[in-house]
């Protein structure tokens, strides 16, 4: 089964009550090291102002995350390979480079600075393979997180679309259809969400596919950065070994 | 996550203590609950997760006074985990994000540990208190003499206590002899209280609202889903994704308001003026709903000759709203059903100014103009089992006569007074003046200096006190003014069983059940309360009331027991009994009065005529002050818990991006927000979401205790700039809920 995370940021409140119980759980070490977090966004002058949140956190990138070509030691890997919709961190293999977070085009993951090692979301994969369903799904108060079989979950979010357009709000989409197993469902344009556009265009409009995201920065980094991130590799491994 | 240099500092030696508490979860908890990131097959990360072992224990929330109902997950004699009980009509399986952090409370290694006394008599912000660690007897004794010396010298009235209500705190003020029960409700909810019972009859705790049926729901500054308040934040978001309108009016664009289709940032103080010219729309046009208000009410005609003057165009001069908006949300409110203006604690109808109570008073007479008084879609009298009470099953010896009025002055105001409730605004000037008379003893629960008017001032009087003792179970900033230190359990570590109030369509009990055994030397509140009591040699006053009695009779007179209750394979016990509106009201007139007579015999305007708030901004104070709180933190309780904090770590002064850049102020910079009682530093925080003439503070940060090792020095205490007021003020503004018109003044801004 394909698995998606699909989020109706109109019924976020911003609570951040999915924090909370992922790092309830999680406890990774560092203060302020979450493997989820809310980010508020407003937009408009005032007094026609509003703000929307976004659940932010690894989008598990279909078929082409780029944190896995790039890990040295194959720490980060997909679950059953590249379309199942999961991609999880083994951080007993990690060795602290970085080169994930360097190439991630959504800002993940990030570094927990006391055992140097990279965290990020991994859908809960052990809870999923057991049958259950992710700590932030789990815990959302007013049911904004769905988890489970990606078409379910495509299913809902378009039909929640229509909804919206239908209630008046017509630049409801979904966003991620194409490249990721988190999908959201928005009301403003993906800028205010600090999404890039290409979800809105695959989803709303089908236009032709862009290019995956991380691949653009993949292919940005290029041999100077690619340099960089061999030698901070080396770096650390030679710290450790002290 | 960038930190101050001392705060820095603390975090990273209270992560150690926190990596090894992890560490013991880790080796205990499999791969179920802590899963590391694993690679490999599905099939490979389905042998790791091993059936869960956790055992179930239920409970329910005593972070906040919704009290959802909880189910804890206990691994090895750990609690891993909470969430919300599926059964329970206030939870509904979920749990808010301040109740999905409270093992942090729990597990919290700053907790107190034990009893203590103080060694240095010096008392307040800087001074280490010298504790000393003493046994439980030596802390009650030490308390019954201290408060018997106060007693015999001053008089029992020179006693106070500072807690919310509760049997056995009822029991030994009126054992002791002293009236002076001082509770917080006059910074709460104690003129919203006021009102309900004023035009209804009834009302305990008037904020039960069906917004999942709503189809209108009409905001005053009322943010509960910003809160995170559970019921109200569910049902919100159930009714605008379902189709309802939302409008909120409220100076800053609350996260209420960012949902909502409509965001009107009105002038704050003048929400009176809007709600008055919607009663002219709605009673001249005659939008009402007809057949509730004539079956239901009484005094329209009065109300419609009272409110001739408010036209929507006066209150465009009042509200900066313009009077086309005000008139087509008048006529929209009276013509979509269900329409409501749900309303609790902290808005437009709190004591956030000296008008407010009219305010409340408004609303009120709205929803019954629309029919939305305990009915569907409004707003809903809770549906309580009825209680044994507390006197009736242990009947107490006579009680000493009480000698004096309170030293709050709270009798002084009709309605409310008979209730007792307490005056955190004239408290200070009470002790600082020792009028009507000396305060010298002081037993304080949980009610922390920071929630205070003038919080500063506040400590300084405690400081004029020769004794104080304190029940908590953090060591807050009371706590550093205690000569006694009386530690309590965590919620999670009692027993008992809590009725469903915050949100009840039918009786339902929830259990409480201890989650694990007591981590520290800690007595249970009623326990501690007849130690006193003993101590004192009050003890005839408690014969009988501990073991359980109470909570055993209570479900005996409802048809079950407390083994059953425990029994229960949800934790729970419920009448599900049909909702039934309500027919008669609890007034003389057995119907909603929207001239209200209660308030006319009380000696207050039975009308809800226009008066002006106390202090608006001045030339010197040109900004109106806004107070508001994040939803993580629960009041000044929570900032020391590592998960709320790392999701909200300091308040900051919310300001308009404009207004600051007209200031020289840029996002991030320190500035100080002045008042006339004090000044606060903060760093800006700028957006387009607020009116440019309002600075925001959230409220809970400022902590000045060393012991919370987290939240000192974090942000600054809004309750530094609230002007205290003195009883004969507090008199002459004649407000029935001696609101502590905690918003009524204006601040200055300016870069640090």
């Amino acid at each position: 089964m394909k698995y998606a995370m699909l989020i109706d940021e109109t019924k976020c409140i911003g609570c951040q009550a999915c924090v909370v119980a992922c790092k309830n759980i999680y406890e990774d070490s560092a203060f302020g090291a979450l493997r989820t977090r809310i980010e508020k966004h407003e937009t408009g002058c005032y007094p026609n102002t509003t703000y929307r949140f976004r659940k932010f956190m690894c989008m598990h990138c279909l078929e082409t995350a780029p944190c896995i070509d790039i890990c040295p030691t194959e720490a980060i890997s997909y679950v059953d390979g590249p379309d199942g919709g999961m991609v999880v961190i083994d951080r007993e293999e990690c060795v602290g480079c970085q080169g994930c977070i360097s190439v991630c085009p959504n800002e993940e993951p990030m570094m927990d600075p006391e055992d140097n090692t990279s965290i990020k979301c991994t859908f809960c994969a052990e809870r999923i393979m057991a049958g259950g369903i992710p700590y932030c799904a789990e815990a959302c108060p007013v049911g904004c997180i769905s988890f489970g079989d990606r078409k379910d979950m495509l299913s809902m979010g378009n039909a929640r679309v229509r909804e919206l357009q239908g209630k008046g709000r017509p630049m409801a989409y979904l966003w991620g259809t194409k490249d990721t197993a988190v999908l959201y469902v928005i009301d403003l344009d993906p800028k205010v969400y600090r999404l890039p556009a290409e979800g809105y265009t695959l989803s709303s409009s089908g236009l032709e596919v862009l290019p995956v995201p991380g691949a653009v920065a993949v292919a940005a980094l290029g041999g100077a950065g690619l340099h960089r991130f061999w030698e901070r590799t080396r770096e650390v491994q030679k710290n450790q070994k002290k | 996550m960038e930190e101050g240099g001392n705060s820095k500092k603390s975090i990273f030696s209270r992560r150690n203590f926190l990596k090894a508490s992890s560490v013991t979860l880790a080796a205990g908890a499999a791969g179920q609950f802590l899963p590391t990131g694993s690679k490999g097959t599905r099939k490979a990360l389905a042998q790791q997760a091993k059936p869960g072992a956790a055992t179930k224990k239920f409970n329910f929330c005593g972070v906040c006074s919704a009290n959802c109902a909880m189910v804890a997950h206990i691994m090895d004699g750990r609690a891993v985990k909470l969430t919300g009980n599926p059964d329970d009509q206030i939870a509904h399986g979920k749990l808010c994000v301040k109740g999905y952090a409270a093992l942090k409370n729990l597990y919290d290694p700053d907790r107190l540990k034990y009893p203590m006394k103080r060694t240095n008599p010096k008392k307040g912000p800087g001074e280490d208190p010298g504790w000393v660690k003493i046994s439980w007897d030596e802390a009650f004794n030490l308390t019954g003499q201290k408060f018997n010396e106060a007693k015999e010298k001053h008089g029992p009235e020179s006693i106070a206590i500072f807690s919310r209500p509760h049997d056995w705190i009822h029991r030994l003020g009126k054992a002791i002899g002293t009236p002076n029960l001082i509770r917080h409700h006059n910074t709460c909810y104690s003129n919203q209280q006021a009102m309900w019972r004023a035009c209804t009859g009834q009302g305990n705790r008037p904020w039960m609202h069906d917004l999942a049926n709503a189809k209108y729901i009409l905001s005053f500054g009322w943010d509960l889903p910003g809160k995170a308040k559970n019921m109200a934040a569910r049902d919100y978001v159930k009714a605008i994704s379902n189709g309802a309108k939302a409008v909120v009016i409220d100076p800053r664009l609350s996260i209420t308001a960012s949902m909502a289709d409509e965001w009107i940032p009105i002038k704050p103080g003048t929400d009176l003026a809007f709600m008055l010219a919607m009663i002219n729309i709605i009673v001249n046009e005659e939008l009402y709903d007809k057949e509730f208000v004539s079956k239901y009410t009484q005094g329209l005609d009065q109300l419609k000759a009272a409110v001739q003057d408010y036209t929507p165009a006066w209150a465009e001069g009042i509200t900066e709203v313009s009077a086309g908006t005000i008139t087509r949300i008048a006529r929209e409110f009276s013509s979509v059903k269900p329409a409501s203006i749900p309303s609790h604690k902290r808005d437009a109808g709190g004591p956030n100014y000296t008008n407010s109570w009219r305010a409340s008073f408004a609303m009120i007479i709205l929803n019954a103009l629309v029919g939305s008084i305990d009915r569907e879609g409004g707003v809903i009298f809770e549906r309580t089992p009825s209680m044994v009470s507390f006197d009736s099953l242990f009947p107490a010896p006579e009680f000493p006569a009480m000698r004096k009025e309170r030293v709050d002055g709270f009798e002084k105001h009709g309605i409310m007074g008979a209730m007792g409730r307490g005056d955190f605004s004239t408290i200070t000037d009470a002790i600082l003046t020792e009028q009507p008379y000396p305060l010298k003893a002081a037993l304080f629960r949980k009610h922390n200096v920071l929630a205070f008017p003038d919080a500063v001032k506040f400590t300084e009087a405690l400081q004029k006190l020769d004794f104080i003792a304190v029940l908590d179970i953090m060591p807050t900033e009371i706590v550093q003014m205690a000569d006694v230190v009386l530690p309590e359990p965590y919620f999670l570590e009692t027993a008992g069983m809590g009725n469903r109030v915050y949100f009840a369509f039918y009786p339902q009990i929830a259990l409480r059940q201890p989650i694990i055994d007591p981590l520290y030397d800690t007595k249970g509140f009623g326990a501690i309360i007849e130690g006193i009591a003993k101590a004192m040699g009050l003890e005839k006053y408690f014969e009988g009331v501990s073991g359980g009695k109470l909570r055993q009779e209570r479900l005996k007179a409802l048809g079950t027991s407390w083994e059953d209750l425990n029994k229960s394979p949800n934790g729970m016990w419920a009448d599900k009994k049909p909702f039934k509106p309500t027919e008669k009201f609890k007034t003389k007139s057995e119907k909603i009065e929207l001239y209200s007579t209660a308030l006319e015999e009380a000696g207050y305007d039975p009308l809800p005529y226009w008066q002006p708030r106390r202090e608006a901004p001045s030339d010197n104070y040109p900004f109106n002050y806004i107070i508001a709180r994040p939803p993580m933190h629960r009041m000044t309780e929570s900032q020391n818990n590592p998960l709320a904090l790392q999701t909200y770590s300091e308040n900051t002064a919310i300001m308009n991006t404009g207004a600051a850049h007209n200031l020289g102020i840029r996002h991030g910079d320190e500035v100080v927000v002045e008042s006339r009682a004090g000044r606060i530093k903060l760093k800006a925080e700028l957006t387009n979401g607020i009116r440019p003439d309002c600075v925001c503070v959230f409220h809970g940060f400022g902590h000045w205790s060393k012991d919370l090792s987290l939240a000192y020095q974090r942000g600054a205490n809004d309750g530094d700039l609230i002007p205290r007021i003195n009883i004969k003020e507090m008199v002459a503004l004649k407000d029935p809920g001696a609101g502590a018109a905690m918003q009524d003044f204006g601040v200055r801004v300016y870069k640090a």
